[in-house]
């Protein structure tokens, strides 16, 4: 039997405002993917994507996941990913990072855009080394 | 680099910012404010004025509670709690504050704190020192032509245009359409993507549009929000892949709703629909603005002639993974110079000047002589 070839990608939620999703799972991922692979392609691209698709890893900390599906249809699901606008009846953009033949690849593109967002974030306040003596919360993009 | 050639003016700072912040978040590095008006340059949009002021792009951008971050390639941005908030509530707190070697909150509500860690404590003057603005801005005209409509005041020489670094058209018509591809003076001819085209996009009238540099647009803003629009923007946008064989396209967000905007290179698979392959579709957010930005700043001048100097080395600051072009253009911004005019609009030069200025920022040496 021949390799089975995927294409994994590595997806940010951006959330609108300071909301975050503690109980990001599998499930609602898979759910709301598919669902808009349904809405933008219909049976077909069900059949073509429902047999590969599959959600590799979660991190709702970093609000990161990890999907897979077949090399032929990447290009669908990557654009059905694109097209959703909610998620968990939440406005949401889904953000792909980094798309790869390995789910390695996309593992260690997420620990590469963790540790420059530290640093970039880090650059940005000079007072950061673990003692923050402002006082105040850091927050992440939020409504101003 | 990637730019988002039309994000709808407004006079609200408030929502304006919230658009922007998320265009930055996505990994834009350029935008163009647009303005909206009919033939006889009145304002559609409502409030609107004109020209967006100079002070109005630090307005959005230099706001103390929110820092950004451009290093490492990725683009990040914190928003940092009010200052009432970050008062020290321990003794031990207060006394690290006193000492004057440490970088101290400045004593002013609206202190900029140690915007970059190389520039020192500014406790006399917080705002002296403020970061650049992390974006590209511009300026830019949209003008809605309907049938009939007179287009003489279209020129360069026009008074009302010369504030704007972009001029786009949007014809409505066939007459018009043509009009703008064959005769006027613009650097985008967008197309209308919430409904069906009225007029057909003939090959040999959009080719002599590419022939005289003009590009056209595509917004995608409303393709994300509404499913009809989304039916007329793949419609429209394969219709324009088809006559302009995937050449002289701009896509652009078009939309004032921080959530319906999509990272580029989203954007870039997104147009794989309508027949674009990958690195050509990215281009159309990236290299196809640069040149309508070019076009644009050519009717700043005498006759239209630039030309442009290859760089002499690699600029760092602009490092996005892809491979350095042999020719590159780079804008210096008015905001760098000391006592400069105008926000953020590049300067060009006259005939036979030096560049002025002494902010040698490396990253935006490259010149553009302007004849």
């Amino acid at each position: 039997m021949v390799r089975m070839k995927y294409r994994y990608f590595l997806v940010e939620l951006v959330w609108e405002g300071q909301h975050t999703d503690p109980t990001l799972n599998f499930h609602k991922i898979k759910d709301e993917i598919i669902q808009s692979i349904q809405q933008n392609f219909g049976d077909l691209g069900i059949g073509l994507l429902s047999d590969s698709f599959k959600v590799c890893s979660v991190s709702p900390a970093t609000n990161k996941f990890i999907i897979r599906c077949a090399r032929l249809q990447y290009q669908r699901c990557w654009q059905a990913m694109t097209l959703i606008r909610k998620f968990s009846e939440q406005p949401c953009i889904l953000r792909v990072l980094h798309v790869g033949g390995t789910i390695r690849t996309c593992q260690s593109a997420s620990l590469d855009h963790d540790r420059k967002m530290l640093l970039a974030l880090k650059g940005t306040f000079p007072s950061l080394r673990g003692d923050d003596d402002d006082g105040g919360p850091m927050l992440t993009l939020a409504d101003s | 680099m990637f730019y988002d050639l039309s994000v709808p003016f407004s006079a609200d700072v408030k929502s304006l910012k919230k658009v922007v912040m998320m265009l930055f978040q996505l990994g834009y590095d350029g935008i163009a404010l647009n303005h909206i008006v009919n033939a006889q340059f009145q304002s559609l949009a409502d409030p609107a004025t004109h020209p967006p002021q100079s002070g109005f792009v630090e307005q959005v951008f230099r706001d103390p509670q929110v820092k950004w971050s451009a290093a490492e390639g990725i683009h990040a941005l914190v928003l940092r709690a009010p200052t009432a908030a970050r008062t020290p509530t321990t003794k031990k707190k207060a006394k690290r504050h006193a000492d004057p070697e440490a970088p101290s909150p400045s004593p002013s509500p609206a202190g900029a704190e140690g915007a970059a860690p190389e520039q020192p404590a500014q406790e006399a003057q917080p705002q002296a020192e403020l970061p650049p603005v992390p974006m590209r801005t511009y300026r830019r005209l949209s003008i809605h032509l309907e049938d009939g409509d007179p287009t003489s005041r279209i020129h360069p020489k026009d008074a009302f245009l010369q504030d704007y670094d972009l001029v786009a058209v949007q014809p409505h018509s066939e007459k018009m359409f043509l009009l703008a591809c064959t005769a006027l003076d613009v650097d985008l001819i967008s197309l209308d993507c919430t409904r069906t085209l009225p007029f057909r996009l003939r090959v040999p009238t959009v080719r002599c549009a590419l022939g005289r540099g003009v590009r056209f647009e595509l917004q995608y803003g409303p393709a994300i929000t509404d499913a009809g629009a989304r039916r007329s923007f793949l419609a429209t946008a394969q219709a324009l892949v088809t006559a302009t064989g995937g050449r002289g396209i701009v896509l652009s967000s078009g939309t004032s709703q921080p959530m319906a905007l999509r990272a580029p290179h989203d954007l870039a698979n997104l147009l794989g629909l309508v027949g674009l392959d990958f690195s050509a579709a990215r281009q159309c957010l990236s290299a196809r603005c640069e040149e309508a930005i070019l076009k644009g700043a050519s009717r700043h001048t005498e006759r239209g002639l630039v030309s442009a100097v290859p760089i002499q080395r690699p600029l760092p600051a602009m490092a996005t993974g892809s491979a350095p072009f042999p020719l590159r253009l780079a804008w210096r911004w008015a905001a760098h110079e000391a006592g400069a005019g105008a926000g953020a609009k590049e300067e060009e030069e006259e005939e036979g000047d030096q560049p002025t200025g002494g902010a040698a920022d490396d990253a935006e040496e490259a010149r553009m002589s302007v004849l």
